[in-house]
């Protein structure tokens, strides 16, 4: 059994402008101690995805369609808030883009962090300091000691981001949810956080989600991709084919926006996202792509197996070009 | 007397090497001491509670004791400030006064928060019709002027201590639920509620142990200030005969007591000093209040 299975998942919010659709019908899974990347533009779902799976979405506001999200078989939408809290923080755990700003600012480290404890594993409160300390020391905070003791403004970017880390791994998880766990810090402090989320993947085999802009870190992190555009899935594959091969055309012009291929002016893909409040005919991407056929306009692409992933793009609706390298 | 300021600063900066951490709250109580007004309020408030809660061990006399003999008499070195009507010992009657003005209007802020900060956390945070029903409770307890309703319950429930306080709790927590849901709805959208929520903490503990202590600051001030309230209501209630009743003294029914021409044009040793005493304590529970205010936004550096 995949330890997360997310089927058709279909995400709208009720706004003053009119109904916005975050989410439009996604599939995906994740197996146990995988690493799964997520990337997209600004606005193309992947956060609310995140926050759906979490049961975080503000239920005036969010309204989830239709679809299921099965964690370890049981079903998260129609589970009650009650249970729903036992799982979090200790099944399942997320990591917040801005450390700055995910820690309570008038509570010191120490009893932030044993909170979580006396939540999930009151027996372990009393005596957690010294396993905070090790985990603290293991994250390589140095004199964890002091840490504890200080409140959330007197540490850097980088130890918060580290101590969020440790939040969210303290119960041991087997999902971790890291939503742009390091665009809000500086390069150097970036790469140890991302070393340490994968020595904690390797020592707790917990799954991790990596939601991210940087390509960069989907190559050093993920083992399969996900590209979403729009509240949808436009590509699924292995790491390795996507970087190698990627067959839709939106991940191939993603692609050639890195840095690699710079040459006196970075590339761009042209224009900009379709605002969420647009209903669409057709492909999402239409409009921007530069292999776009008339009959994108009109004609919405399914999800099409091909190769060692899916893609939903009409160019490959016969099968063509998806074997290996195509 | 700058002296004396130059060392209230020294002492609280004592044991503090330069730019060494100083907690929020020892930085607030710098602060505070900076503003000269203040501080010297909280010194006469402080004087006068001191005085009052050691009542019966200050004054000579008693505070009911009738004797028609010494009716009305100035003031002289036996009575400073003189006696009433019947003969009672007015700076005994002042201090005892004193005493159940400053309790009662304790226990009602005391009251005022406990219902205000439960409304209010529940409908800042939980929203939607919660929010809509307690809100327009609010407006229904807003929009009857205060003096009618309060008369209205004191006449229904018998006129008295206890009763006053619940009266006056009762009716004045509205502040104190508006200003503490206005802080919640910004204050939970922050991450770290969402973080504190991916944890799987609960709605209850969420607002007591992750929104409250982030909202401390303005409750305090808002309490300090509902005590000044507190003290103008109870003096009225008792001026009008609803409150606080004779032989048992307090501010308010010993200006209600001085209500008659001879008094007013001849005997004002009989009004002057409780209309004072309101004044003062008034006026420095709110500089103390303004001091607090100042000390606590970290917004307002001085």
């Amino acid at each position: 059994m995949k330890l997360l299975e997310v089927k058709d998942l279909n995400v709208v919010f009720h706004t003053i402008l009119g109904e916005a659709e975050a989410v439009r019908g996604i599939s995906f899974s994740v197996d146990r101690g995988e690493v799964l990347g997520i990337v997209g533009e600004s606005g193309s779902g992947k956060s609310v995805t995140s926050l759906a799976i979490m049961g975080l979405l503000q239920r005036k506001k969010a309204d989830i369609r239709h679809g299921t999200i099965l964690f370890d078989g049981q079903d998260l939408l129609s589970m009650p808030e009650k249970q729903l809290c036992q799982l979090r923080g200790s099944r399942m755990a997320m990591v917040f883009q801005e450390p700055a700003s995910a820690l309570n600012p008038v509570i010191k480290i120490e009893k932030q962090l044993s909170e979580v404890y006396k939540l999930h594993e009151p027996a372990r409160a009393k005596t957690c300091h010294s396993e905070l300390v090790a985990l603290l020391k293991r994250l390589n905070i140095p004199d964890a000691e002091d840490v504890l003791k200080k409140y959330p403004f007197e540490l850097s970017g980088g130890m918060k981001q580290r101590v969020m880390i440790a939040m969210a791994v303290l119960c041991r998880p087997d999902l971790l949810i890291a939503d742009e766990p390091t665009t809000a810090l500086d390069v150097t402090t970036q790469a140890e956080i991302l070393e340490l989320l994968r020595l904690v993947q390797q020592e707790t085999n917990c799954a991790i989600i990596l939601i991210t802009h940087d390509l960069g870190v989907i190559a050093e992190m993920a083992q399969r991709v996900i590209v979403m555009y729009r509240g949808k899935i436009l590509e699924e594959c292995e790491a390795e084919s996507f970087f190698r091969s990627a067959r839709h055309p939106y991940s191939q012009d993603l692609l050639n926006t890195r840095p690699e291929y710079f040459s006196g002016r970075f590339t761009s893909i042209e224009g900009s996202i379709p605002s969420a409040y647009e209903k669409l005919t057709g492909c999402a991407y239409y409009g921007r792509c530069r292999q776009a056929e008339p009959r994108c306009a009109v004609r919405t692409p399914e999800q099409i197996q091909c190769g060692d992933g899916c893609v939903c793009c009409l160019k490959y609706e016969t099968g063509e070009g998806c074997t290996h390298g195509g | 007397m700058s002296k004396f300021w130059e060392r209230l600063r020294a002492f609280h900066g004592r044991g503090k090497l330069e730019g060494e951490y100083v907690s929020v709250a020892n930085l607030s109580w710098r602060k505070f001491c900076r503003n000269r007004l203040a501080v010297f309020s909280l010194i006469v408030l402080v004087l006068i509670a001191v005085i009052s809660f050691l009542a019966p061990l200050i004054t000579p006399y008693s505070y009911s004791e009738i004797d028609l003999t010494l009716a009305r008499q100035p003031p002289s070195p036996e009575h400073i400030l003189g006696t009433d009507e019947y003969g009672r010992d007015m700076l005994t009657r002042l201090i005892y006064g004193g005493r159940v003005s400053m309790t009662m209007a304790l226990a009602a802020m005391l009251l005022q928060l406990v219902i205000g900060v439960v409304l209010g956390c529940l409908a800042g945070y939980f929203g939607s019709w919660v929010d809509a029903f307690i809100m327009r409770l609010t407006d229904v307890f807003m929009c009857f002027p205060f003096y009618i309703m309060a008369v209205c319950l004191a006449a229904i429930v018998e006129p008295g201590l206890k009763n006053l306080v619940l009266i006056i709790g009762f009716l004045s927590w509205t502040g104190i639920c508006r200003i503490v849901r206005a802080e919640i709805l910004s204050l939970k959208e922050n991450d770290y509620i969402l973080a504190a929520r991916s944890l799987g903490i609960r709605p209850g503990a969420i607002i007591r142990r992750h929104i409250l202590p982030n909202i401390l600051s303005p409750i305090l001030v808002a309490a300090t200030l509902s005590i000044a309230g507190g003290i103008m209501s109870e003096a009225s209630m008792s001026f009008l005969n609803l409150g606080v009743r004779t032989p048992e003294s307090s501010w308010g029914n010993m200006l209600s007591a001085a209500q008659s021409m001879q008094a007013l044009v001849s005997e004002w040793w009989r009004w002057v000093p409780p209309g004072l005493m309101i004044v003062i304590v008034v006026l420095s529970i709110n500089y103390v209040g303004e001091g607090l205010r100042n000390a606590l936004d970290p917004r307002i550096s001085n």
